[in-house]
C-alpha cells in the first residue's frame, strides 16, 4: 500500500527562472522512515516544502501530483488543503525558534491543541526538557536551540499526525538526546499507518533511524534504497559517496 | 605548554527572565596541554566547554586557579597572538560587506614578513579554499567557507597553539571529514597545537591524542584518546560512547541520574 505518492514533481522559482527540481518520484509507505540525504544547498527544505505546497506561489511554480491516501492534494482548494494539512501531516523545521510565533509564549502553542498535561509531561520528561510548567511561560527566543528544537518535536508528536517530516532534527541536539529521538521516531513509525520523512545531512543518523534512504542531488532524487540490504558496492554513486564517507567517521 | 590548576569560573545568568544570579560554571579544573598535542575536550551543551575555551585563550579571568602558559605564571594573561580561538559561530565571524582579500590583507601585513600577496596564496593553500574566492565578499560565501577564511585568517598571526570550538556542528559529513583533514595537516607540518572542542565523542576520537571529558563543569575523566574509546572509566563516558553507537534509550538517563546523585 502507498500512502503518499509524488509523481513528476517539478518546481521552478519564477524570479530566476530556473529549476530547483526536476522529475522528482516519491513514493512512502506505512510504518517507515525515509530518510533524503544532500549536501547544503541541494534544495533538500525545498522539496519537502513543495511536497504540501508551502513554498510561497508568488516565487515558484509547481507541476506534479502528490498523492496522499489516494487523494489528489496538490489540486485541492487553498483552504481544503490548509485544512487537510492540518489533520494529516506536521513538521518540524529547521529554525526551531524561528519557525514560532515570538509574541506567544510556549504554552500557547500547546494550548491551541488541548492536549492533556499528562501526555505534555511524559513528551518532556522523555526528551530530558525541564518540566511543562517552566518553560510554558516562556518565549521561543529564551530557550536555547536544543531545547526548542526538542519542543518542536514534542509539539508535532503530540498532535499525532499520519505523516511526520523533520528537517534536520539533530543539528542542535546533543548526541544522547539523538539517540532518544531515534527511539521516539521508530515507535512513532510503528504505530497505525504513520510515515516519516527526514531530510539531513547527518548520516550517522539517518542511517541508524531509517527504512529507507536516498540522495537527493542534481535537482533530482535518487530511488529509496533499504538501508538493511545497502552497503556501498552496489548503491548509485551519490548514495556510495555518502555511505563511504560514513565508513571513514566510523571506522 | 598550557597548563591550568584548579580553575574555578563563576558567571552572572545572563537569561531575560532569570533573577540575576551568580552561577558557578567551572569546578576545579586542571589540565595540561603539551607541546604538539591534539586534545579535544568533549561534553554536553552547557557543560562549559566553550568557557573552558575562553579561559584557555585567555577571554575570561577565572575567579581562582593558576594559569602557566609557556612557563610563565599568569592569570590576566593579556590576549596572546600566539593563541588563537576560532568561535563556533563562523557565520558571524566574515564582515559581510568587505571583499575576503581586504579582511585577510589587513591581518597578513601586520604579521607577516612575506608579501601580502604571497602569504595569501601560502595559506589558502593550506585550508584549501581556491584563489577565485579573494574577490568573493563576506555575504557570498557558504557555512564552510566562512569557517575556512575564519581559520586562514587565524593562521596568518602565526599561532603556537589553536582553540577551535565545534567546528563540525551544522555540517555535512564531507566538510566534516575535510576538517579533519586540515587540522591534523597543520598539526603534522607545522607543529601547531590544537584544543578541539566538540559534543560529539565520534568524530573528536578521530583525530586527537588526548581527550578531556567535561560534564556539568567538571572534568570527569581524561586520558590519551585510545585508552578513553576502549576502556572508559566513568560511567558518563561510557554513557556518552553508548550514544555514538545510538545504543541509548530511557533508561539509560534515568540509570544516569542515580549513578551521579
Amino acid at each position: 500500500m502507498v500512502n503518499v505518492k509524488l509523481d513528476f514533481l517539478k518546481i521552478n522559482s519564477e524570479s530566476s527562472s530556473t529549476t530547483l527540481i526536476d522529475n522528482l518520484e516519491l513514493q512512502l509507505t506505512p510504518n517507515n522512515i525515509y530518510s533524503v540525504l544532500g549536501k547544503n544547498g541541494t534544495g533538500k527544505t525545498s522539496l519537502i516544502l513543495a511536497v504540501t505546497k508551502l513554498l510561497d506561489r508568488r516565487k515558484f511554480s509547481y507541476k506534479g501530483v502528490v498523492k496522499f491516501f489516494g487523494k489528489d492534494i496538490f489540486h485541492l482548494p487553498q483552504s481544503e488543503l490548509v485544512k487537510f494539512r492540518a489533520e494529516n501531516i506536521r513538521y518540524v523545521f529547521q529554525d526551531p525558534i524561528g519557525c514560532l510565533d515570538p509574541l506567544k509564549n510556549i504554552g500557547y502553542f500547546f494550548e491551541r491543541f488541548q492536549f492533556s498535561e499528562v501526555e505534555i509531561n511524559e513528551q518532556f520528561n522523555y526528551f530530558q526538557l525541564p518540566s511543562y510548567d517552566k518553560i510554558k511561560k516562556l518565549h521561543p527566543y529564551e530557550l536555547s536551540v536544543g531545547m526548542a528544537q526538542r519542543v518542536n518535536i514534542v509539539l508535532s508528536l503530540l498532535a499525532k499526525p499520519k505523516l511526520l517530516i523533520l528537517d534536520e532534527p539533530t543539528s542542535a541536539l546533543d548526541l544522547p538526546i539523538a539517540n532518544l529521538l531515534l527511539q521516539r521516531l521508530k515507535q512513532f513509525a510503528a504505530q497505525e499507518n504513520n510515515m516519516v520523512l527526514i531530510v539531513t545531512q547527518d548520516i550517522v543518523f539517518a542511517k541508524k533511524v531509517s527504512n529507507f534512504m536516498a540522495v537527493l542531488a542534481d535537482k533530482t532524487l535518487s530511488t529509496f534504497r533499504s538501508v538493511e540490504t545497502l552497503n556501498g558496492n552496489d548503491a548509485e554513486s551519490a548514495l556510495a559517496d555518502f555511505l563511504n564517507m560514513y565508513n571513514e567517521i566510523i571506522n | 605548554m598550557l597548563k591550568l590548576n584548579n580553575i574555578n569560573y563563576s558567571a552572572q545568568s545572563d537569561s531575560l527572565t532569570a533573577k540575576k544570579e551568580t552561577k558557578q560554571i567551572l569546578y576545579d579544573i586542571s589540565l595540561e596541554v603539551n607541546e604538539g598535542e591534539i586534545v579535544g575536550i568533549v561534553g554536553e551543551s552547557g557543560a562549559g566547554k566553550t568557557t573552558l575555551a575562553k579561559i584557555l585563550s585567555g577571554i575570561l579571568i577565572p575567579d581562582s586557579g593558576e594559569i602557566i602558559y609557556r612557563g610563565k605564571v599568569d592569570n590576566n594573561f593579556a590576549i596572546e597572538s600566539s593563541i588563537q580561538i576560532l568561535f563556533q559561530n563562523s557565520i558571524e565571524l566574515i564582515n559581510p560587506f568587505r571583499k575576503v582579500e581586504d579582511i585577510l590583507a589587513e591581518v597578513v601585513k601586520k604579521y607577516s614578513n612575506k608579501t601580502t600577496k604571497d602569504k595569501i596564496e601560502e595559506l589558502l593553500n593550506v585550508v584549501e579554499l581556491p584563489q577565485t574566492i579573494l574577490t568573493k565578499f563576506g555575504s557570498n560565501l557558504s557555512g564552510g567557507e566562512r569557517q575556512r577564511v575564519a581559520l586562514l585568517r587565524l593562521l596568518a598571526t602565526n599561532p603556537r597553539l589553536l582553540i577551535i570550538d565545534e567546528p563540525f556542528s551544522a555540517q555535512d559529513i564531507e566538510s566534516q571529514l575535510n576538517m579533519i583533514k586540515l587540522l591534523k595537516g597543520l598539526n603534522k607540518n607545522s607543529g601547531l597545537t590544537i584544543i578541539c572542542i566538540s559534543h560529539d565523542i565520534q568524530i573528536i576520537s578521530k583525530f586527537t591524542d588526548k581527550l578531556i571529558v567535561l560534564k556539568d563543569g567538571k572534568i570527569i575523566e581524561e586520558g590519551p584518546t585510545s585508552g578513553i574509546m576502549t576502556s572508559p572509566k566513568h560511567s558518563y563516558t561510557k554513557f556518552l560512547l553508548k550514544a555514538k553507537n545510538f545504543e541509548l534509550s530511557y533508561s539509560d538517563f534515568e540509570n544516569l541520574k542515580e549513578e551521579l546523585k
